[in-house]
């Protein structure tokens, strides 16, 4: 499925980048052109132009403060709307995520904005991407659960604490492990955003990258230093003019982290299925996203082992068949049934599908001929499972409820967020 | 500038460090395994050291850490060589740093005069160009304490070579006197070189400066058969650089100290120049054909 984004100055439509998904070329200068036009023409008409369906393709246009335009074609799944414009709106946040709103807002040299813009592609470009991960799809953070989830709350704040700053966290191959209240109290948004940036650092290094929290800060640069303790694991606390790079990674990483090379080395080794060794699964399950909507917070995994003579072990399904069909299962159900999660911020919801139902919809499934999914939407929480098509239908109910009830106890759910007055 | 900073410079290399294929010996490959894991660089986090990995009925190396400070305008290959050097996949398309982006690599080497051994720990400070001009923190944060400044250019891009000269033209602080080293890159393009040879004799003589000329990128074909499998071949490949990086280090900490006398006429090695390049262009490119 192929994927195009151009983003033009919204006075002018002057091109500003384009990004393309799969092999293909990016869109000639004219059909950029011609996708700014005809969103002007309705702009000057007092209409808004939202989006337009095609037989294969969907287009969708937004224009973010009167300023930037951002066009996204891609192939038409038939879910709703609501799911392409929380891609868009990612891409108009990563943005300001590197270069701040208000270079944003009020362009003065296209040169120079062009220039600095493409500090964001590999954000974007994984924003594109298909992904393992539920985040983006779901604005929330990808969380790891592990046993050291606790133990290393205590390392975390103290290194924090030491480099003067409230906000903190620790991921490990790009889901989040730790964090600080602060840090949780952060949108999901940005929380996703924050991760998928370190989870684009190369492996090994330490860096300090200048960061507008997209909604807390939208205008005044952090410094974002990402240190990796271990090959994947990634420490990162978010200050001002100090402490220097160097001063946190020769002064502040041992005495807060030296006791802690097993927990770190166990989120290393924690387990493709991201649930510990110790809840007993059901062999039909091939992979879940679990979500908790109020905390923004996306547990999942579409790698869950075959269980030798599970009755999944029938009719393997390789991870990529696993991910293509939850993720439409996620995109059919979210918006057509269950309300989507979205940041606060956002302001773009209405009209969408579960609207319209005469109560709320608490549970779906549907059926392949190689699979069967199963949804809830219960207590804060949003879960799709995706079975084997071995599994009975009347089973997927309880195996469901039950692998909710015990997940949902899990100390990643644990609200740690500080309250704002 | 001041004139004794780089006198030392052209000592011949291989005098105080192990070059020849020193990985390839018994005892080198025995150092060699604590940076390696099957047959691939072993990557580091900040916790981490290969000093643990060193079997214990060998000499323990010393560690020798220096901050090397990259310097260059924007697109003339310093991510990609940071990740050559460290043994990593070279991103085949430019992605522009967005802040300072430091990393780590390790590289033991045997002591000539003493017989010891060391470990090297590098670290490379690059830093994004737009993201350097847009805030004011992040050159002095790359320059503070560096041990030495890696100035780069390219060899298909004139204007970086031009930049150059106006950056060593530019009065350097004498608070502090790190190594200076100019990196050309994309030497693999050298038939479409923008700068001659004569040029860059001109500018050694002049800052007394060493040079060396990098390939990073290698056709797809090439760069599989480096990283694959459990050859070393990728060590054999950035090992003629490496070690060269490393003695002009070792040395010029030396010369700080104390512990090496300044040669007091500079002597240009002409040998010295060949040892730079990978061991795979020896053959071809020693030429003094004038591009341009
Ligand atoms: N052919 C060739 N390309 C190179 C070489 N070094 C870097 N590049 C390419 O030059 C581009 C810019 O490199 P990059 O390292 O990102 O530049 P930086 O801005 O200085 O960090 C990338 O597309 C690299 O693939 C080289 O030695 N040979
Ligand atoms: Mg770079």
């Amino acid at each position: 499925m192929a994927v195009h984004l151009v983003c033009l100055t919204n006075e002018g439509g002057v091109p500003l980048f384009t990004r393309t998904k799969g092999d293909v070329k990016s869109l000639a200068f004219a059909e950029q052109g011609m996708l700014y036009g005809v969103q002007m023409f309705a702009q000057n008409h007092g209409v808004k132009l939202e989006s337009t369906t095609t037989e294969e393709a969907k287009v969708i246009w937004q224009v973010f403060h009167d300023s930037v335009t951002l066009v996204l074609v891609t192939s038409n799944d038939g879910s709703c709307d609501i799911h392409y414009k929380t891609l868009i709106n990612h891409i108009f946040h990563a943005m300001v995520m590197f270069i701040g709103l208000e270079t944003l807002v009020s362009i003065r040299t296209v040169e120079k904005l062009r220039r600095e813009i493409k500090v964001c592609y590999p954000v974007i470009d994984t924003l594109l991407q298909d992904t393992d991960l539920y985040g983006a799809l779901s604005s929330s953070v990808d969380v790891l659960v592990s046993a050291e989830n606790t133990t290393l709350q205590e390392p975390l704040e103290a290194f924090v604490t030491s480099a003067e700053s409230t906000f903190g966290c620790l991921h490990a191959d790009g889901k989040l492990v730790v964090a600080t209240s602060n840090w949780w109290a952060l949108s999901g948004q940005e929380m996703m955003l924050v991760a998928k940036f370190i989870q684009s650092l190369p492996i090994g290094t330490s860096s300090d990258v200048p960061i507008y929290l997209p909604h807390a800060s939208p205008k005044d640069p952090h410094r974002l230093l990402s240190i990796h303790l271990q090959p994947g694991v990634v420490v990162s606390v978010l200050c001002y003019a100090n402490p220097t790079l160097a001063e946190a990674e020769e002064q502040l990483i041992e005495p807060a982290w030296r006791l802690h090379h097993e927990a770190l080395r166990a989120i290393q080794r924690a387990p493709s299925s991201n649930i510990p060794r110790t809840i007993p699964l059901d062999a039909g399950i091939l992979g879940y996203v679990l979500l908790n909507t109020d905390q923004h917070k996306c547990l999942s995994s579409v790698r869950l082992p075959l269980i030798a003579g599970g009755a999944a072990e029938l009719k393997p399904l390789p991870p990529y068949a696993r991910r293509e069909i939850l993720t439409a299962f996620y995109r059919t159900v979210v918006g057509g049934l269950f309300p989507p999660s979205l940041s606060p911020e956002r302001q773009d919801s209405s009209g969408e599908a579960y609207k319209c139902l005469p109560h709320s919809a608490e549970e779906t499934y549907m059926c392949g001929d190689d699979f069967k999914t199963y949804a809830l939407n219960s207590g804060g929480f949003q879960f799709f499972v995706l079975f084997s098509s071995a599994v009975p239908q009347y089973a997927m109910r309880s195996v469901t409820k039950n692998l909710l009830g015990t997940l949902s106890k899990e100390k990643i759910f644990v609200d740690r967020r500080t309250k704002s007055s | 500038m001041d004139d004794d900073r780089s006198k030392w410079c052209f000592h011949t290399l291989g005098t105080y460090i192990n070059h020849d294929d020193w990985h390839k010996t018994p005892e080198g490959k025995d150092y060699f395994a604590s940076i390696l894991r099957h047959g691939k660089r072993r990557v580091f986090g900040c916790l981490e050291s290969p000093l643990t990995l060193v079997p214990s009925h060998l000499e323990q190396p010393k560690i020798m850490k220096y901050k090397l400070c990259l310097v260059g305008k924007t697109g003339v290959g310093k991510s990609s060589t940071v990740a050559k050097l460290c043994g990593q996949r070279v991103p085949t398309t430019h992605v522009e740093t967005p802040g300072i982006i430091t990393s780590v690599t390790y590289w033991p080497a045997k002591l000539k005069h003493s017989g010891k051994h060391v470990m090297f720990r590098l670290q490379f400070w690059d830093a994004g160009h737009a993201v350097q001009r847009k805030f004011d923190h992040i050159h002095p944060a790359c320059r503070e304490k560096a041990q030495a400044v890696l100035y780069f250019f390219s060899f298909i891009d004139r204007s970086s070579f031009e930049d150059l000269r106006t950056q060593f033209s530019k009065s350097l602080s004498n608070e502090d006197t790190p190594l200076l080293v100019v990196i050309g890159t994309k030497y693999d393009q050298y038939n479409r070189s923008e700068i001659t040879s004569r040029e860059l004799l001109d500018f050694q003589k002049q800052w007394q400066v060493p040079i060396l000329k990098l390939k990073n990128v290698l056709k797809p074909t090439e760069t599989n058969a480096l990283l694959a499998g459990d050859s070393c071949a990728e060590i054999d490949d950035v090992a003629p650089v490496m070690n060269t990086l490393v003695e002009y280090l070792w040395i010029h900490d030396q010369v700080l100290s104390g512990n090496i006398e300044l040669s007091s006429s500079p002597k240009l090695n002409t040998s010295r120049e060949e040892e730079t390049h990978s061991a795979s262009d020896r053959d071809s490119d020693e030429d003094e054909a004038t591009y341009v």
